[in-house]
């Protein structure tokens, strides 16, 4: 059959379209993945310098010095009757001079506040709390330990959400370090000193330091530490364990050492209380709270040309409950892919702009090409390639180079986070958990990331729909009135 | 172009491979090393420990100074790390097991070597040796290029206490080679009442940093002879930060000549900061005279010098404690869950923030106490005295 001229012509340019997003694809991919090699290079400088400088860094003295400087431990608490008080006690027990622990529980429906009560024989008292940052939820009663001399602070607000619950416990906080730590996070005991340092150090300088969060799944837990380090045994979680490892302890260490750190997990990172009060504490808008406070952070002293640094600290460690199901992974990773579309779009005007350093014309655009973008990259690369095969847009060879650069090469990067891990923390001792996370490394790629970035064009979807979001049911809307 | 594919794939696998070599050969060479550590440390370790309890047979000794080189590497950084822990006996028989080793001669090279690292250890050791002769090394050493070192250095001149070197650490504080103020600090701490001389000279400082740090370790000190240089300080120092400072430690000095300086301090011109200070002060100097200027605070609008007010109050005795029953008495009740009526006048809101603050500071007391005594609880709420 002779095909139809036109028909002919717009087979031609379909395949020289498709012929060229392949080689975009291809080339993006290249992109991201020799991105992740250079920050793991830098963290790896970073480690090796760290490492061997710890037995000289003066932990005991800053144990014992009377100039460390007090820190309030901020906890938002809803519903976490399972656990709190096992958490609270942890907490306490910290390695650190002067601290306090404040539990801000976040309108609770649960047994939550009876718990405690009863654990630490809480009895009000009639605190005032300053309006430092603006808060929703009005602060119903403030309790402490009746006869326990232990640093406990427990505040009943009225529900208002995770961000709420921080920025009232930020206007509760007595002390000039504020550190924000997820309820159901396990800490080092050490973790408070390791995460405080930095502004011992660098007292000037440093405004706020984020510390690494590891996977708690496999682990050994008594009495709220972590007594022993496995991998998870199930494979979901397993594959977050080299996820975490590559993107959040390397990439963020490689960040910082770039100066450009733009997210702190709100599972744990410490900050001074000044300038949390001086830029209004956290956005209640966003659902990326932790990483928006952070740009916030940035933007704010970039403005007022003060020299400053945010730092990431490898270790010690908080742990964290990964999700173990489809279900709640996929919930996570669209809320946090929607919270880097808010965060990014209400600071666009930084994106590109020389004045804004390092933040501006490295860090954001990064983050908008290679975090925000990546996953509609990673979806159609899949779809388009095999397209372009078929109808002769692109070659064999082609197709071959693609999964080689694509996925082949990202488990090798997983690979090399992995070496890097072992070589300086190694922290998962038996071999048997090392062979789990080898070929955890090589699985990510093959189906994970696929579904993970499906996820996260969910998440932008949402975000450009404005769709209700749910934690302590608060509602969102989209972009339309936002400021930047 | 599938011969490059190819080609590619074997150099993807082989690099895998290879790491995955890396990985495994990487762990098994640390454990052996570990372990071999482990066995060439034992027996050392063994009579290093016992030395270090305090058990001074002389045979200890002896066969610390006569172990094998690789033996003696496989324990030194315990041994370093007890040397700077221990007192008394303990300590000079590790010191003797040190210099007979030839260690303290060897940190002294060390000291001028290459290497940072190499530089710092040496520093430390000699700081854990007290070896008074490394002191002008070790001053030299605050200027090294490396921050580790300058910092390792700054702690080895504490340990050795030696005042003669508290300037330099002061005049490192400033400069394009800093070391960390609570570092310095620290080790200017440890060196006692010989350093006064050069903290009131650094009162006079161009830098900011070096006057606000002196300032603060006079204080904790307590060089009560200095109170007059920083009261001056508290008075007349450029920056509001250094004044601060000037004043948390006139409250740790406690002379009498700090009241009326911090009576001016807690005035309304002053930035609040400074003023919350200056009233935490009075109350660690719980001089009764302060209790009138007080009472006037507590309804400042500024929340931190209200409750630092509320809280210094309680620290001035039974006048202390009337001020803060009279605020809650006269105000309207503050307790939650019952409003009093609303009166618009300056008075009404005043009374009722001065009662607020001093009803949470009458209640703290009050929780204070009772975990003291231990004893239960005479009633559910904490309540004001009296009521």
């Amino acid at each position: 059959m002779i095909p139809h001229p036109s028909m002919s012509t717009v087979l031609d340019w379909v395949r020289e379209v498709l012929h060229v997003t392949d080689t975009a694809i291809l080339v993006y991919f290249l992109f991201i993945n020799t991105s992740y090699l250079v920050l793991i290079v830098l963290a790896t400088v970073e480690f090796v310098h760290h490492l061997r400088r710890v037995p000289l860094s003066g932990f005991e003295e800053t144990y014992r010095s009377p100039l460390t400087q007090p820190t309030s431990v901020l906890v938002p608490a809803h519903n976490e009757e399972a656990g709190i008080v096992e958490s609270v006690h942890a907490m306490l027990a910290l390695r650190y001079p002067v601290f306090e622990v404040v539990i801000i529980d976040d309108g609770s429906t649960d047994a939550t506040f009876d718990r405690l009560a009863a654990e630490f024989d809480l009895v009000e008292v009639p605190r005032v709390v300053p309006d430092s940052v603006p808060t929703r939820g009005a602060v119903l009663s403030v309790h402490v330990p009746r006869l326990r001399p232990d640093p406990l602070v427990v505040v009943r607000k009225a529900g208002g959400g995770k961000t709420d619950a921080l920025n009232v416990g930020i206007n509760v906080a007595r002390h000039p370090l504020v550190c924000m730590v997820d309820a159901d996070s396990i800490l080092d005991p050490q973790a408070l000193l390791s995460v405080a340092k930095p502004f011992a150090d660098d007292p000037l300088r440093v405004v706020a330091a984020g510390g690494v969060v590891r996977i708690a799944n496999g682990c050994t837990v008594v009495a709220g530490r972590i007594v022993d380090t496995r991998m998870p045994r199930t494979w979901l979680p397993r594959i977050q364990v080299v996820e975490y490892l590559r993107a959040f302890l390397l990439g963020r260490t490689g960040w910082s050492r770039l100066g450009g750190l733009l997210v702190i997990s709100g599972a744990f990172g410490i900050f001074r209380r000044d300038l949390l009060v001086e830029i209004g504490g956290l956005d209640h808008d966003t659902i990326g709270e932790d990483a928006e406070l952070v740009v916030r952070l940035h933007r704010h002293l970039r403005h007022l040309k003060r020299d400053y640094r945010i730092v990431f600290v490898a270790e010690p460690v908080s742990w964290s409950e990964a999700p173990d199901s489809l279900a709640v992974l996929a919930r996570q990773r669209r809320r946090w892919h929607r919270g880097l579309a808010e965060v990014l779009a209400k600071h666009r005007a930084v994106i590109g702009n020389p004045r804004y350093g390092r933040i501006g014309l490295v860090a954001l655009p990064y983050y908008l090409v290679f975090e925000f973008l990546a996953p509609l990259v990673e979806l159609a690369g899949p779809v388009l390639v095999p397209l372009g095969l078929a109808v002769g847009a692109v070659d064999l060879g082609f197709a071959w180079r693609f999964l080689l650069v694509a996925y082949g090469y990202a488990m090798l990067i997983n690979l090399i986070a992995l070496a890097v891990e072992e070589y300086s923390f190694h922290r998962y001792s038996r071999w048997r958990d090392l062979g789990a996370a080898v070929v955890a490394s090589v699985v990510e790629n093959l189906g994970y990331r696929q579904l993970t970035a499906f996820w996260r064009v969910q998440g932008t979807w949402s975000a450009l729909t404005g769709a209700k979001h749910v934690w302590g049911e608060m509602t969102r809307t989209g972009f339309v009135g936002r400021r930047s | 172009m599938a011969g490059l594919a190819t080609a590619v794939l074997l150099v993807l696998a082989g690099a895998a491979l290879a790491l995955g070599a890396v990985i495994v050969l990487g762990r098994a060479v640390r454990r052996t090393r570990e372990a071999r550590q482990a066995r060439l440390a034992a027996p050392g370790r063994r009579v290093l420990l016992s030395l270090a309890a305090g058990d001074d047979e002389p045979e200890n000794q002896q066969t610390l100074v006569r172990l094998e080189p690789a033996a003696w590497r496989a324990i030194e950084p315990t041994a370093v790390a007890l040397l700077g822990k221990v007192r008394g006996e303990s300590h000079a028989a590790l010191v003797s097991v040190f210099e007979q080793r030839g260690m303290g001669e060897r940190a002294l090279d060390d000291v001028r070597g290459r290497g940072a690292m190499r530089r710092a250890r040496a520093a430390e050791v000699l700081g854990n040796l007290g070896r008074r002769d490394a002191v002008p090394l070790l001053v030299s050493l605050l200027g090294d290029r490396d921050p580790d070192v300058r910092a390792v250095a700054a702690r080895a001149l504490g340990r050795i206490a030696d005042p003669a070197a508290a300037a330099a650490l002061l005049d490192s504080l400033a400069g394009r080679r800093p070391i960390p103020p609570q570092v310095v600090a620290d080790a200017v701490m440890r060196m006692g009442a010989g350093t006064l001389e050069a903290l009131t000279a650094a009162l006079d400082h161009d830098a900011e940093l070096v006057r606000a740090t002196s300032v603060e370790v006079l204080g904790l000190i307590g060089a009560i002879t200095a109170a007059a240089r920083v009261i001056d300080t508290l008075d007349t120092d450029p920056s509001p930060e250094v004044r601060e400072r000037a004043a948390a430690a006139l409250g740790r000095l406690g002379t009498r000549s700090a009241l009326a300086p911090l009576l001016a301090a807690v005035a309304p011109e002053n930035p609040p900061g400074l003023r919350a200070r200056a009233a935490h002060a009075l109350g660690d100097l719980g001089a009764v005279a302060a209790a009138p200027a007080l009472d006037a605070l507590l309804a400042d609008p500024q929340h931190e010098v209200a409750h630092a007010t509320a809280h210094a109050l309680l620290r001035l005795g039974p006048a202390g404690r009337e001020v803060l029953e009279q605020a809650v008495a006269t105000g309207p009740d503050p307790s939650p869950g019952r409003h009093a009526a609303a009166r618009t006048d300056g008075l009404s809101v005043a009374a009722e923030r001065a009662a607020r603050y001093a009803w949470e500071a009458l209640a703290v007391a009050e929780v204070d106490e009772r975990r003291r005594d231990g004893a239960p609880a005479r009633s559910e709420q904490p309540t004001a005295v009296g009521r």
